[in-house]
């Protein structure tokens, strides 16, 4: 349990360390192409190489096969367990090299393949277009995998849903590959050498550094972090990114640390595979739900406050207003959706404490402090 | 709706826009090949590109989804029986406390992060 419990603490860790270096490598290299195409290998040949490894300590006779395993461990057979131990740090550097290439593929598919590549607005396959479909695939992903891989571990073992994932993910690198390669290859503004800004200033001190030790490199390099952290403290879209990244500080989060925590607890991974169902399917139709919500609360009109201006009195004010400049043309309709988005996120958060009071009682005393 | 090269556009493009062959250039820009010239003329993509790129991205967020909940299960499959200790309720105990805590504590940042949301952009939350 430690050992899961651990190997998901040092993925973690890893992945905050490293993933902004994986960012910056997508941001700065110039082919999309190469940069998409690296990704996609890199992950796939940590995750088959993964699951030969896994085929090695899941034990082939029975389902589970944990006598076996772990009567060797207490019995103290000390080569088997090194061996069992090296094979698990190798599947965790494997791990986490796979979690470092999902989030630099996503990165790339979803930051600079789809932006680049989508129509202007208005036209079929526009950005927002692209964007909800991207995110509906998913979700859907999301949804239906952890049901797919728990039907196969319970109708036959563990080691043939390593087996079939290994295969799955080794079937489909050519494909995927491929359907990377006609989308650039038809795509003038893909093909388009990226610009980069800052690379000719990082060029010239990477020159100046270069003759210098691995020490002034490694200071260089925390430098380069702390000078990150203040850039995204200076910029304006700070709180709502971090506030955004706190949602996820829910234990309810169906991560892979807490799916762990389930099972040790005794739940079983069927009844865990339901829940998880269960909460992509409110996801996947959130995302239907929330434009229609929206829609629908826009209509009310002449309450509630609109970029600190009364909605109450006079829709008029609106026009006199400079911060209403990119919204020429359609001031009622912009106030309209974030009179419904306001409306709508009211509605969630109420929800939710209406929820938690159900359960704990004790946040009975919070929520009357909140809403008296 | 088949994707052209782009060298076809100058070659085609143009005599389908020249005035002497209109009755020829009308028939010949319903057809999909038209489409698709219209379609690159402003750069952006078509219905087959954006199928490969959804293929594309299905297939990876498929392959990182069925991997990430196959490790666990792996990861875990030896350890099912393991669970009847006594000695092991105890700290279960403990953890399953912490995961409660640690529940609350997560369920009262959404409130409080859309709050800080909120009064960044100089909006006033009415509760009515």
């Amino acid at each position: 349990v430690i050992l899961t419990f651990g190997s998901g603490i040092v993925r973690t860790l890893a992945s905050i360390c490293l993933s902004s270096a994986v960012g910056k490598w997508v941001d700065r290299s110039p082919n999309r192409l190469k940069t998409l195409l690296s990704t996609i290998s890199v992950n796939r040949f940590s995750v088959i190489s993964a699951s030969v490894l896994w085929l090695f300590i899941v034990s082939p006779e029975t389902s589970n096969g944990d006598g076996t395993l772990e009567g060797h461990d207490i019995g103290g057979l000390p080569i088997s367990l090194i061996i069992k131990g090296g094979i698990f740090c190798l599947i965790l550097a494997l791990g986490i090299l796979e979690n470092l290439s999902a989030s630099g593929n996503l990165l790339s598919m979803e930051r600079d393949w789809v932006v680049t590549a989508s129509a202007p607005d208005g036209h079929p396959y526009d950005l927002t277009h692209l964007n909800s479909i991207m995110r509906r695939i998913d979700l859907i992903c999301k949804l239906i995998a952890p049901i797919l891989i728990s039907v196969i571990v319970s109708v036959t073992n563990t080691r043939t849903g390593v087996l079939v994932v290994g295969s799955m993910s080794a079937a489909s690198l050519g494909f995927e590959w491929w359907c990377a390669k006609r989308v650039w290859d038809f795509n003038p503004q893909l093909q388009a050498p990226k610009t980069v800004e800052e690379e000719p200033n990082l060029g010239g001190n990477n020159q100046a550094l270069q003759p210098q030790s691995f020490w002034s490199k490694t200071t260089v390099g925390f430098r380069g972090y702390r000078q990150d952290f203040k850039n995204y403290f200076s910029s304006t879209v700070w709180i709502p990114s971090l506030s955004l990244s706190f949602l996820h500080i829910s234990a309810l989060a169906y991560s892979a640390t807490f799916i762990t925590f389930l099972l040790n607890v005794g739940f079983s991974l069927d009844l865990i595979t339901v829940a998880r169902a269960a909460g992509s399917v409110v996801e996947i139709f959130s995302t239907v739900a929330t434009p229609v919500g929206v829609h629908y609360l826009s209509k009310a009109k002449n309450h509630g406050r609109f970029r600190g201006q009364d909605m109450s009195s006079d829709g008029s004010i609106l026009a006199d207003d400079s911060t209403t400049v990119l919204l020429e043309g359609a001031p009622e309709e912009a106030s309209g959706t974030e009179t419904g988005l306001e409306r709508l996120g009211l509605w969630g958060i109420s929800w939710q404490l209406l929820n938690l009071v159900m359960f704990f009682p004790l946040l009975n005393i919070q929520t009357l402090m909140l809403t008296s | 709706m088949t994707n052209m090269p782009l060298n076809n556009e100058a070659e085609l493009g143009r005599p389908l826009r020249s005035p002497t062959t209109s009755e020829d250039g009308q028939d010949v820009l319903t057809s999909p090949m038209a489409e698709s010239i219209s379609e690159i003329e402003y750069e952006g993509m078509t219905r087959s590109q954006a199928l490969n790129l959804y293929t594309s991205h299905f297939l990876s967020t498929w392959n990182v989804r069925t991997y990430e909940f196959a490790a666990v299960s792996a990861s875990e499959g030896r350890h099912d029986h393991e669970d009847a200790d006594n000695a092991r309720s105890s700290s279960r105990l403990l953890l399953t406390r912490i995961l409660l805590l640690l529940q609350l504590f997560g369920m009262s940042i959404p409130p409080f992060s859309a709050f800080l949301f909120i009064s960044n952009r100089h909006f006033e939350f009415n509760i009515t």
